[in-house]
């Protein structure tokens, strides 16, 4: 696959839209890549011919010792054993153990209200429970510590809880459990960093001991979207210590249970062997989510069979995890979309961009799908912004075509015919292959006439400040996860709506469909109304629009395990390879 | 001695001072922490609350008062993420990056002095041009690029230490530390090299050493006692001075090896606007640096008696 990475880049190069230094560079990487695969083979002796494509790269060979890779769990047990600091490494009479790199920080809080970080949304739905969780094949929330939800009134929500459920520390779930959690976070004394995410909930009614009301502040067709990602603590714990114990003790209902939280190393787990739920089988005694800070060096323990997965895997080096013949990769794509936005409003000043006429000359100039072949590990078109995974997406909406001299005449149209000169400001990005898509785009724009030159910024907050203060160039990277709310309100509101921080367009006609589909409880004139939205988009194009992301993780191949579209990987999915 | 004692002291707390204000300028200059910290959905009542609630809202002149009056007494605040105190956070991280950065020194100091009196001794043969190569690869090399091709080779190929990480107390522990000092001892070692051997080269053809030789002493007593004690002064003042860097390199050091010392601590809290663990954790190693600096002087002195007038 490499391979053909390389000869698109060569084809870039020799059609001018990269430049030699961009080629050489991209070829030592490739090289490194394919070199350092060869330095992780070279000790390897067994030939075991696995099932990955053979290459014409001379890497050394694509074999690592890996008696294990087929062989019962047990098999991994061998030397490394030694290595790890949990001491059994992937098996054992119990269930053995599974070792998860979660992160490159560590997390801040054991406290599931007091944090807004996706590892620690992970984290905390091995120790916690939520009311409603994502089914990972149809992308809907369905129930999980509420049996069923019914909406009552239009802003008023019934929802019926399971009963029999116990803390790990043997307290009852119950509906003041749920009300207690509630009031919690949308307290704002309590300065919960998930305030914003329960912004539309006025209250909660207890109607009996499992049964409870909540009530919206207007119909909120989103509802269900805030049963997932909302972990349940115990009020009795929560009423009888302070905010400072509940950092450093977490007791949930969840289907692991809290052993001793390493700071900056790991976080220990094990299995609650009374968990509620009959359809979760659990397979491993014990769950350790490390902090391993450098990508290189978590590559490195999945290759040396000291973790069983890894969340990112670089696009350049799937190879040499697919080739180790100890772990492999694995593919998703995700609800996160990326997008170079151009600002249409006129925020940062103003700018040409402010003609309709620019911004589709800039859509038309890039190769998009060109980018996706060479340099993305997949990648999902998203014509006018809008994810398909998202609720509403319109499938009809026809993306941009790659027409160079489309563009060029579009720009001359509007008074440019000897093109423009901007600034592209660029912050650190969670995409794959960031640096090279923005080179490859940047050749392609400046072959129409519309010269880029590079800001970039290697801060995240400072990107982030001057990106919310509308200070990002006329033209900025930007990307956007929708906060795992698979709906189109999640990222048509949040990146375009006239009143958003992040926004640089303003449309009244925008506004108001997407105040329209905010407000109707009708999935099919949702539909309608964003599908009307999604079509304004692409014609005013205020972005040149992209694509969804495909996340790459590493999973040892002792181990089966699928990660999911919402990125909330749940590892007591996990099991061992039989 | 009292007034040298006195003096290097008063010398530190104006530099750690001055630290102080650069980190919390700079901090205050990343960004909005409001913007990190806070899920960018929350509205802007609540993120004007939130702002208000953590003292974001004064002007900056007067929370740099507040940050000074208590860091004066070592409150450097609680921590913007993990609600406790940011200098409780810094120094449960310490003691991991002390450990790393004496066994890398002592690493260095064991592979320097005997290197560098070996080469002086037996100048331009080949034990003095391996010593040069070693100097110029140690100095060559990158210290991410050699922890990174280490980790390969002992953790991933070979499987005879752990690729990263801090261990169990013990031998655990131990086998952890391996590939982390051996990159920080290769990082210090040459420069501390070219000094003794330097310097030896250059006592060796002192009078005080023709007269020991004339006295008869042992060729081993001449080497150690005379020219090596006089090599060591300067010698400790750059372990001193190398000691600070070496817990700037413990920074990188403590990324590859997933070591959670205190400078993975400081990259962390940067990356998450958490600026009292930034302020806490910088102001903690300049201290340290000042502390080892001061030690070094006081043995300065006592090697060299001209120094303490």
């Amino acid at each position: 696959m490499n391979d053909k990475i390389y000869a698109n880049w060569e084809r870039f190069y020799k059609e001018g839209r990269i430049d030699r230094r961009t080629l050489m560079k991209a070829a030592m990487v490739w090289a490194a890549g394919v070199g350092a695969m060869g330095a992780l083979a070279a000790c390897g002796d067994d030939d075991d011919d696995d099932d990955t494509p053979a290459t014409s790269t001379g890497g050394g060979g694509s074999q690592t010792e890996t008696p294990a890779a087929e062989a019962p769990t047990e098999a991994s047990d061998e030397g490394e054993a030694e290595a790890t600091s949990s001491g059994d490494s992937g098996s054992g009479g119990e269930g053995g153990t599974l070792r998860v790199i979660l992160d490159q920080s560590d997390l801040p809080t054991m406290d599931p209200h007091m944090h807004n970080l996706r590892t620690g949304i992970i984290a905390f739905y091995h120790i916690f429970d939520n009311l409603g969780v994502r089914n990972a094949e149809t992308n809907m929330i369905e129930p999980w510590l509420a049996e069923s939800w019914e909406n009552i009134e239009p802003t008023v929500w019934e929802l019926k809880l399971r009963q029999g459920i116990k803390f790990h520390n043997g307290d009852d779930f119950t509906a003041a459990t749920v009300k207690f959690n509630w009031d919690r976070v949308t307290n704002p004394e309590q300065a919960s960093q998930q305030i914003g995410n329960h912004a539309a909930i006025a209250g909660v009614e207890i109607v009996d001991d499992y049964t409870v009301h909540v009530t919206t502040k207007e119909p909120y067709p989103i509802f269900t979207e805030r049963l997932q990602n909302f972990q349940m603590i115990s009020e009795k714990v929560a009423e009888a210590n302070d905010d400072a114990w509940l950092a450093e003790n977490p007791i949930g209902t969840g289907p692991y249970k809290f052993v001793e939280w390493k700071k900056g190393q790991e976080l220990v787990l094990t299995r609650n062997d009374d968990y509620w739920n009959p359809d979760v089988e659990i397979a491993y005694k014990d769950l350790i989510l490390r902090t391993v800070p450098g990508v290189p060096t978590q590559l490195a323990e999945l290759l040396a069979g000291t973790a069983d997965i890894v969340r990112v895997v670089p696009f350049d080096q799937m190879q040499a995890v697919d080739n180790s013949g100890v772990a492999s990769t694995k593919t998703q794509s995700i609800l996160r979309v990326g997008f170079t936005r151009l600002d249409a409003m006129g925020r940062t000043g103003p700018n040409p961009f402010q003609d309709v006429r620019v911004r589709h000359a800039a859509n038309h100039a890039c190769d998009i799908q060109g980018y996706i072949d060479a340099l993305q590990p997949g990648g999902d078109r998203t014509p006018a912004l809008v994810n398909p995974k998202h609720f509403g997406f319109d499938p009809t909406i026809e993306p941009h075509e790659y027409n160079p001299d489309l563009a060029r005449q579009l720009l001359e149209e509007a008074g440019y015919p000897d093109g423009i000169d901007v600034t592209w400001v660029r912050g650190p990005s969670s995409m794959p292959n960031q640096d090279q898509v923005d080179q490859a785009m940047q050749r392609d724009l400046e072959a129409v006439g519309i010269r880029c030159t590079f800001e970039t910024l290697s801060d995240g907050n400072v990107f982030t400040t001057r990106h919310n203060e509308g200070q990002a160039g006329p033209m900025h990277s930007y990307n956007w996860g929708s906060y795992s709310v698979f709906d189109a309100d999640g990222i048509l509101w949040d990146m375009l709506h006239s009143n958003e921080i992040f926004t640089y367009y303003n449309n009244a006609e925008l506004d108001e469909l997407l105040e329209q589909g905010r407000g109707s409880l009708d999935p099919e004139e949702r539909k309608q109304i964003y599908s009307k939205a999604q079509r304004i988009v692409r014609d005013e194009a205020p972005m040149i629009f992209m694509w969804g992301f495909h996340a790459v993780w590493g999973v040892s191949n002792n181990v089966e395990w699928s990660p999911r579209p919402d990125e909330i990987d749940m590892y007591f999915t996990a099991r061992p390879k039989a | 001695m009292g007034s040298f004692i006195a003096n290097r002291v008063m010398q530190t707390v104006v530099a750690v001072f001055g630290i102080s204000v650069i980190v919390f300028v700079i901090t205050n200059m990343i960004g909005d922490p409001v913007n990190v910290l806070l899920p960018p959905e929350t509205p802007r009542e609540q993120r004007e609350l939130y702002r208000e609630q953590m003292g974001f809202n004064r002007p900056l002149v007067v929370q740099y008062w507040d940050f000074l009056s208590d860091a004066v007494v070592g409150d450097f605040g609680t921590s913007f993420r993990a609600e406790r105190p940011a200098m409780t956070i810094v120094w449960e991280r310490m003691p991991a990056t002390l450990l790393l950065t004496l066994s890398g020194t002592i690493l260095a100091t064991v592979i320097a002095i005997p290197m560098g009196i070996i080469s002086s001794y037996k100048r331009y043969s080949i034990w003095d041009n391996l010593s040069t190569l070693f100097v110029v690869a140690g100095q060559a090399m990158p210290i991410f690029w050699l922890g990174l091709m280490l980790i390969i080779v002992f953790g991933v190929n070979l499987k005879w230490l752990p690729p990263s990480g801090y261990g169990e107390f013990g031998i655990d522990r131990l086998k952890h530390m391996v590939l982390p000092t051996v990159v920080l001892g290769v990082f210090l070692a040459p420069v501390t090299e070219r000094l003794v051997r330097s310097g030896m080269l250059d006592a060796l053809t002192q009078d005080y050493i023709r007269t020991a030789r004339a006295k008869g002493l042992r060729e081993r007593v001449v080497l150690t006692r005379h020219a090596l004690r006089n090599t060591m002064i300067p010698v400790i003042t750059v372990l001193g001075l190398q000691f600070g860097q070496l817990l700037g390199g413990a920074v990188i050091t403590e990324t590859v090896f997933a070591w959670p010392g205190v400078g993975l601590l400081a990259i962390e809290s940067i990356r998450n606007a958490d600026f009292p663990v930034t302020q806490a954790a910088v102001v903690s190693l300049a201290i340290i640096i000042g502390l080892v600096n001061l030690g070094v002087d006081l043995i300065v002195g006592v090697l060299d008696p001209r120094i303490r007038r």
